[in-house]
Formats: C-alpha cells, structure tokens, sequence
C-alpha cells in the first residue's frame, strides 16, 4: 500500500466528492460551471495516468519517416506540409499509413479528452 | 459600466423625460460577446413603461472571425427589417462614457437556447419536425438579405476556396502543426463546388444559437460571424454532427432528418440545396469548430481572458477531428 496518496488518487477523491456531493447542492446558476470542474478533473486524471502508463502520442510517425530516429514537432509540421502539398492525395502504402498514424493519434487523444464519445 | 450614464443614453435615444435602469445582471451563454440583461423603467415618450433591453457588448478578448459590434448591429437591424425572427434591435453606442467597450442595446425575448432543454423529447412540448421547418424557412430568409453594411464579394470570388485558404492562414499562425486539420482541408481543397454561390450567411446558425418557448421559434441570435458565403455554408453547419448535442441522429440541429430540414427551405424559398455541397459544408463546419475551440482555448492560455469553460474547448479537438477523419475515409 503506497504511504500517501498520489496526484491521480487525490484528483480522484476531489472528483468524486465534487460529483456525489457538491454538485447537487449548486444553484441552476452554477450548475454548468460545475460540471466543468468535473469534466475538467476527469480529464486531468486520464491525461496524468496515459503518461504513467508510458503512452506517447505520435509513435506512428516512423511508418511515415522510417528515416527519422526520434520524431518530434519538427516531423508532425512537415507532415502537416506535405499533407497541404498533396504527398498523400493517391491511394498506396504512403495514404494507407498517414490513415493509420491519424486514426491512431486522435483515439489515444480521444480515449483521454472524451472516451464515451461514438 | 456608467449606469447613470446609460441610463441618461436610454432616455435620449428613446425620447423620454427621463430613465432609470436596475437589475443589472449577466446572461449565460455568448463565448464571444458578453450579454447583459436590464431592467429599465422610462418616463415619458413614445416608450413610456417599463422595459427588459439586453446589452450586447465585446468580451475582454475577441476571435479573428467576428465583425465589428457596429457592423453586428447593423446586420441584425436588416435581419429585424427583413422580418426574420430576431430581438427588436435598439441603439447602438460607440466607445463612450458609458462604456469602455462599444454596446448595443435590444429588447429582450423570453424563452431558452440551451441545446439540451430544446432537444430532449417532451422536455419543453416544443414539436421538434415543427421547429425544423421554422428554423429552414428562416434560414431562407436570411439567405435573401442584402444589409448594407457587409460589402458583397466579387462574383468571381470563390466562398470555398476563401474559406480553405482561410482556415490554411490561421494554421499557420498556430504555434504546433495539426495534421488532421491538414487532411481535411487537402479533401476540401481535392473535392471543392466547381462553380460559386453566394448568400448573405448568419455563419452560426445552429442549435444553441436560437431561443424557443412552448410556441417554438422566438428568435435567431448571435449574429456576429454573419458575412456572404455559399448558403451551403449555414446548411452544413447547422446539419454538422458537432452541432446535434447528444441527437445524432436527427441530422438537422438534432431536431430533425435532413430531408424535413432541405424541403422546408426550398419550401420557404430558399435556393435548391445541393446535398454534395452540404457534404462539403459540413466537413468544413468541423473544421472550421475546430480552428475556433483552438482559439478560444488560447483566449485562456495566453490570459487574456482566463475561463474553464475556454480552456475546455482546447480539448474537444479529439472528437472534432475523430468526426473528420470519418468524414474523409479516414476512420
């Protein structure tokens, strides 16, 4: 059993207790904003536990740039280039793993920002 | 806010003795523009009475898109003189004494613009097919105004590749590449309209940006991305699935299909609606929300105007391009 609580246990109490107790106290007036609170703790925790889970966006970019050892920022902004430029426009192997690299990148954002989201 | 001094403004334009306002107190709603809502009670003259006036002024930071408060006013003006369903527009003030902001004033309405309320079935025994066709045969209507305060586009000039070229700018402006915003414009740009359309656009005509009441429609708000667009523009986004809050299904605002929506504005007048063109519109509508949640989410990060609900909307990006990337065979 761990000493103290971490940053993702006492984001998750604080959640709850927002949740389950505070929340239905709130006037009709507060009430949205309270609910952002909530959504933006939810986020928080996911965010925090995605990283200690070691998940890194991005890691589909090597498909793409074989050559690239480490990419980075300065590989993301020349996909976005070549995107603009039409490198990707044709069917192939080259489409087919922009596709795979974007789908990939947005769901690992999109389990993180809204994971109920269809 | 000078209130004596709005007040003082109030019986002016309104030719009366004199004013006295209270009640002072802040609207939900309006990520861009503040609202306020104000008790005024008028002595003398042809509005002699008590009143409710909302007043509509800038925020403390703005987005790139949003036409000038004075340009607003006079767009929402022809809207009211076109006998659209809007708030009676008032006065409208400079920067001044009153305010360090520019301002206008109108009357307010009664009702609710809070999607969910709107959208749950029986919630407010608003009929939602019926609500449809009073939303499409207002858009037909706003697609006839000519307000003289928005100068018309060249007939050469292309909406489509205005917008692409657009958006591709504020891309550029942005600290950190977005590749499926990328993606989705190569499509727009690969899959554009050959020939150009134009129409006066409200540009956020969409659920949440109309107030109803058990009658239906009351009024069209939020007029401050209005400008000239192909009219496929505000059927798109109207239609964009980020726009149906949790009724996915009912294409049209979340109130309805799309063919209840497309028939009741040709019905009312409106142009014949090219699905392909609104198949265009509505994957620009996700881009487009995209590009402005990343805005508003700036808004928060550089601390020009620090809110939960902006820096939020930075991270709605996921779902926003999840929806492009389905739209583009890309999911």
């Amino acid at each position: 059993m761990p000493t103290q609580p971490d940053a993702t246990t006492l984001l998750s109490a604080a959640r709850d207790t927002l949740v389950e107790v505070i929340l239905p106290q709130l006037p009709a007036a507060a009430r949205t904003q309270g609910e952002h609170v909530a959504l933006a703790l939810a986020i928080a925790i996911r965010d925090i536990a995605a990283a200690a889970n070691g998940q890194i966006i991005d890691t589909g970019l090597s498909e793409i740039y074989p050559q690239t050892q480490t990419p980075g920022a300065t590989t993301l902004q020349r996909l976005a280039t070549e995107i603009r430029a039409g490198r990707f426009d044709d069917p192939g192997a080259q489409r087919t793993a922009l596709l795979t690299y974007l789908r990939q990148a947005t769901a690992e954002r999109l389990a993180i920002d809204n994971p109920e989201y269809r | 806010m000078n209130e004596a001094a709005l007040a003082a403004f109030i019986a002016t334009e309104s030719r009366a003795r004199n004013a006295k306002i209270g009640n002072i107190q802040r609207l939900a709603g309006g990520a861009v523009k503040q609202s306020w809502a104000i008790a005024a009670n008028i002595r003398g003259g042809p509005m002699a009475g008590s009143h409710i006036f909302v007043l509509r002024t800038p925020g403390p930071s703005d987005l790139p898109a949003t036409i000038p408060l004075d340009q607003e006013f006079a767009v929402h003006r022809s809207a009211w003189q076109t006998a659209i369903a809007v708030p009676e527009p008032l006065w409208f003030a400079p920067q001044s004494t009153i305010m360090a902001k520019p301002f206008y004033l109108m009357r307010h309405c009664a009702g609710t613009a809070e999607p969910r309320l709107i959208l749950e079935p029986g919630a407010t025994g608003i009929d939602h097919p019926s609500l449809a066709l009073a939303l499409a045969s207002s858009l037909a209507k706003i697609h006839t105004m000519q307000p003289p305060a928005i100068r018309r586009p060249a007939l050469s000039d292309d909406p489509a590749l205005r917008f692409i070229q657009t958006c591709y700018d504020q891309l550029d402006q942005r600290p950190s590449a977005h590749p499926v915003l990328e993606w989705g414009l190569r499509h727009l740009e690969r899959n554009r309209p050959t020939l150009p359309l134009w129409a006066f656009c409200h540009r956020d005509f969409r659920t949440g940006n109309y107030l109803v009441d058990e009658g239906g429609l009351v009024a069209i708000l939020d007029w401050e991305f209005a400008g000239w667009s192909d009219p496929h523009e505000d059927i798109g986004w109207f239609c964009a699935k980020c726009w149906r809050f949790g009724a996915p299904r009912r294409a049209a605002g979340g109130l309805a299909s799309r063919a209840v929506f497309f028939t009741g504005y040709e019905q009312a007048g409106g142009l014949p609606i090219d699905p392909g063109r609104v198949e265009f519109w509505e994957l620009a509508a996700h881009i487009r929300w995209a590009l402005i949640a990343l805005q508003q989410s700036d808004r928060h990060l550089s601390g020009a105007e620090p809110r939960l609900e902006f820096a939020l909307l930075g991270r709605r990006l996921a779902q926003l391009e999840h929806e492009i990337l389905a739209m583009t065979g890309g999911a």
